[in-house]
């Protein structure tokens, strides 16, 4: 196939099929890319006389070649598209994300190593918990649409996929959900304050349980590390061919890295993610059913941390957590409490078919119509906190009206930038919008 | 393993490319497959004046994220990179050099010098996108990295042009060309852009009607009911009136054309017009070509000097009066009084004659379109030129059957490229493919003293074929793209 720019789809693509035609009998080839035009940041072309070049090289010396260049694929639709520095930069903090959370899953590696075996048996998957069944999942799926998108040329479609699933879905939620199973604390110390003791040293019986217990927890601490690192390098190979730099250094560092990872056709060369084997996406790992119930957990916690916010309740306040929802509902929230308490910094989590809850309470609504409310009292200064969204809702009412009086100034409308213009009505609808929240967080206040 | 605490982008790029380069991890023999199926791409040549930019850049990371996919999901993949010669790019560059640094100009220097001094500079410079692209993380194949003036290449540029010559595809003859008169070379369409000039303007210049009542001057003098109208209107009438941008080109006219429907000059078509300042009587013509609704609706026709009057001149069988020089200067047939004179300055003359002469009948002021060379901006000239040329009819219906019948090349995005490749195809005219440069394929043809043209692989084959060692090769060289165009097959092996 071949790549080009739409400047020489004749002067050199249609005469090479010509060529190709003519003097060998066959077409030289079947499929043709044709790139968009980056334009300046001023949505012109780039030129020396308007001084709105960007440089590549320049953007490798201070972004990197691998941010570099995964945003120019995420821009690739094929139409023209204006540069951003922005966007590249937002690719630099992808980079140094998936830097962060390698050295994460390294330095919490200890025993562990990259198994294939261990994320890819449906039957030993089917009995994981939801965290790591969802992630395995989102992992072959995305893997799936990726190798879909890159077949149709569509470049922006697979970048999109890759960052969404390494930044929320791996580092947002999967390490948050199993950081405690994979962090090297001492389980023992945590048994309900007992002494804390080798269970080498210790005698006969007691020190044989203690260290069954310590075995148990030690290796079902193993199995956890080499879950999340053999995730992570299944990851780094679908990122591969757009960061080749980063990717190929963080791979090279991963316990149980060989050249039995490569692809069947390069048995004996040496180990490099060049040559891993690209992961299709399995069909029979797609757990549409772990993805549902993980997405409402998310919903859930995700709702809980916008109250938290908004209600500006101190982090280290446990709050307690009432759902009314279905029985399904219901049944996936009690199954996976440790989890959500600990994610919500709830300690309570009280379901029902209908919540009673005080008046002072902060509610919320999940896309599956079930209820949350969290009871306030204690948590916060009502006093205090009605005094400060009151004076939120002031400063916000004012500066709407400010904001209205240009709006419905005939001069301004017409004779400032459209772009002036728009912004301000934005501002306009936020305001709105932000003044409506804080009336109903006031409201619950009482 | 312990990583550091900061990702240090500069590190990894610096060392890594080194490891994968040499060893071995680019080339396709890696892959112990044999039943591999293969993938490649072919990078359109960079030329050799080249340096990355964001294009380049965009286009790089597309290939390489493909070929390093396939190339994991076990392809055997091919990567192939090869820079091109860039023909009028380095001779620009080498002609610069010499003036800075021999204060001398090609010709001076002589052509084995000159390419000499090419070489050279493409071994120093020609470089530099080819460690940018390393740079890049570029999974290429260096090993097979080819230039188009390589000894395999020039073969392979040399045994397409003689078959096609034998099969009378390619043929030397005069048409006219756009021409720069800078570059002092042929240019082709594509190789030419339009710019616009809001300052131009339409100049309204009187031709005398032959057989008419008076002279204008006679006329004006009596100060008699003028009857000095635009577009005369019938036999008494004294001028036809024609509107141009480029009055300088009047000199070479040999016809007035209207459009046969137009009332206006029923009467006039098959009369002639005494040319103005040349005193050459030229015929006035019907043709359907002319817009009615265009200055005047009468048309002054140069065929030497633009292509539709060229196509029109074929028509009526006009002669073809060339009065330019190469450099953009008229030349002895425009006349005593404008030969050797700049094309702007002629024109500066011949308006200030008209005046004189009492038949500038206005100048309006234009917005216009300026066709104009693509790499110096110099506004080109269309002129008559022998030079050598590819019919391209079965090439085109090879590719138009190919894309109508089997929808291939596929476009990706389909809109709207897929139209403006077979709209251009359906139009399709012959390719010039000469050039009047030294640095590039210098055309396998000899000429003996009576300039009969022998085709050939080397001299040797020419002298057999003319009997006589008394030849010399033609000067020109082979358009850039001649030899890229067989890339695919001339990389591929």
């Amino acid at each position: 196939m071949l790549v080009t720019a739409r400047d020489i789809i004749f002067l050199w693509v249609s005469r090479m099929v010509m060529a190709g035609l003519k003097f060998t009998g066959e077409r030289p080839f079947n499929d043709v890319y044709i790139t968009g035009t980056i334009m300046g940041s001023d949505g012109k072309p780039m030129s020396k006389t308007r001084g709105n070049g960007v440089d590549p090289i320049d953007m490798f010396e201070k972004y990197g070649v691998d941010a570099t260049r995964i945003y120019l694929a995420s821009i690739s639709t094929g139409m023209d598209i204006k540069w951003s520095d922005l966007k590249i930069e937002s690719y630099r903090n992808f980079a140094n994300k998936i830097w962060n959370a390698t050295r994460f899953c390294l330095m919490n590696s200890a025993g562990a190593e990259v198994d294939f075996a261990a994320i890819s048996v449906p039957e030993v998957v089917a009995n994981r918990s939801i965290a790591d069944k969802w992630i395995i999942s989102r992992l072959n799926k995305t893997a799936k649409e990726v190798n879909e998108a890159l077949d149709k040329y569509a470049f922006h479609v697979a970048v999109d996929l890759l960052y969404h699933f390494f930044w929320d879905d791996f580092c947002s939620w999967y390490i948050e959900l199993v950081k405690d199973e994979i962090s090297d604390r001492d389980h023992s110390a945590v048994n309900n304050g007992q002494q804390v003791g080798n269970p080498l040293e210790m005698n006969g019986a007691e020190g044989v349980e203690r260290k069954n217990s310590e075995d148990v927890k030690n290796a079902s601490q193993s199995e956890a590390r080499t879950r999340i690192l053999t995730v992570l390098e299944q990851s780094l190979r679908l990122l591969h061919p757009f960061m080749p730099y980063l990717t190929e250094e963080l791979w090279q560092k991963l316990p149980g890295i060989n050249s039995g990872l490569h692809n069947v056709a390069y048995k004996s060369a040496e180990a490099s993610i060049m040559l891993a084997d690209y992961p299709a996406g399995d069909e029979n790992l797609i757990d549409e059913k772990s993805e549902k119930e993980m997405q409402l957990i998310i919903e859930l916690i995700t709702k809980i941390r916008n109250i938290r916010a908004e209600m500006q309740i101190k982090p280290s306040d446990k709050i307690s957590i009432h759902v009314s929802s279905d029985a399904e509902t219901k049944s996936i929230f009690s199954e996976n409490e440790a989890r959500i308490l600990k994610l919500a910094r709830a300690n309570d989590l009280v379901l029902g078919d209908n919540l009673s809850v005080p008046d002072a309470s902060a509610k919320g609504v999940l896309t599956n119509g079930a209820e949350i409310a969290i009871p306030l009292e204690g948590l916060i200064d009502f006093e205090k906190e009605t005094e400060r969204l009151q004076n939120q809702i002031n400063k916000l009412e004012v500066e709407g009206e400010r904001l209205g009086k240009q709006l419905s100034n005939e001069n301004f409308v017409n004779k400032a930038p459209a772009e002036k213009v728009s912004a301000v009505k934005k501002r306009v609808d936020e305001i709105k919008n932000q003044i409506k929240t804080l009336k109903e967080n006031l409201e619950t206040l009482g | 393993m312990e990583l550091s605490k900061q990702y240090d982008p500069k590190e990894a790029e610096e060392t890594r490319y080194k490891i994968w380069e040499e060893g071995g991890f680019f080339n396709p023999e890696i892959n112990e497959n044999p039943a591999a199926e293969t993938y490649s791409i072919v990078i359109p040549p960079p030329n050799v004046t080249g340096s990355l930019h964001m294009g380049h850049a965009l286009q790089h990371t597309i290939m390489d994220s493909l070929i390093r996919r396939k190339r994991m999901q076990g392809f055997k993949t091919l990567w192939l990179l090869g820079t091109d010669h860039a023909g009028i790019s380095v001779q620009r560059k080498v002609t610069k050099q010499i003036g800075e640094e021999l204060k001398k100009t090609p010709k001076e220097v002589g052509r084995e010098e000159f390419l000499r001094r090419a070489w050279a500079w493409k071994e120093k410079y020609g470089g530099t996108i080819l460690e940018q692209m390393r740079r890049e993380g570029a999974s290429v194949d260096w090993s097979r990295e080819r230039f188009t003036m390589s000894e395999e290449l020039s073969k392979a540029v040399r045994n397409v042009f003689i078959q096609l010559y034998e099969e009378d595809a390619i043929y030397r003859g005069a048409r006219i060309v756009n021409w720069c008169p800078k570059d002092k070379t042929v240019l082709s369409d594509l190789e030419v852009e339009d710019k616009e000039k809001k300052d131009g303007k339409l100049y309204y210049l009187r031709y005398p009607v032959k057989g008419s009542a008076q002279g204008a001057v006679s006329d004006q003098q009596e100060g008699g009911n003028s009857t000095f109208t635009e577009g005369a209107k019938n036999e008494n009438a004294k001028y036809l009136v024609v509107a141009t941008t480029r009055p300088e080109t009047m000199l070479g006219d040999t016809a007035v054309a209207v459009n046969p429907n137009d009332e206006r000059f029923k009467d006039l078509i098959g009369k002639t017009v005494e040319l103005p300042l040349v005193g050459r009587e030229i015929p006035i013509i019907a043709d359907e070509y002319v817009d009615v609704e265009f200055g005047t609706g009468a048309v002054k026709i140069t065929p030497a000097h633009d292509p539709n009057d060229y196509e029109m001149g074929k028509r009526h069988n006009l002669p073809e009066l060339n009065v330019m020089n190469l450099d953009g200067s008229m030349n002895e047939e425009a006349g005593e009084e404008f030969d050797g004179l700049d094309r702007y300055k002629a024109r500066e003359l011949v308006i200030e004659k008209f005046e004189e002469l009492g038949l500038l009948e206005k100048i309006d002021d234009y917005e216009m379109t300026l066709p104009v060379c693509e790499r110096c901006k110099t506004v080109i000239e269309t002129l008559i030129s022998e030079q050598w040329w590819v019919r391209m009819g079965e090439m085109r219906d090879l590719a138009l059957a190919l894309k109508n019948e089997e929808g291939y090349p596929h476009f990706t995005p389909h809109n709207p490229h897929t139209k403006v490749y077979t709209n251009w195809l359906e139009n399709l005219q012959d390719w010039t493919i000469s050039r009047q440069l030294w640095w590039g394929h210098q055309i396998p043809a000899w000429y003996d003293e009576k300039g009969n043209i022998y085709v050939a692989k080397s001299k040797e084959e020419a002298i057999e074929k003319a009997g006589t060692e008394n030849l010399t090769q033609d000067e020109d060289v082979l358009d850039t793209w001649f030899s890229s165009w067989l890339w695919y097959f001339s990389t591929m092996g």
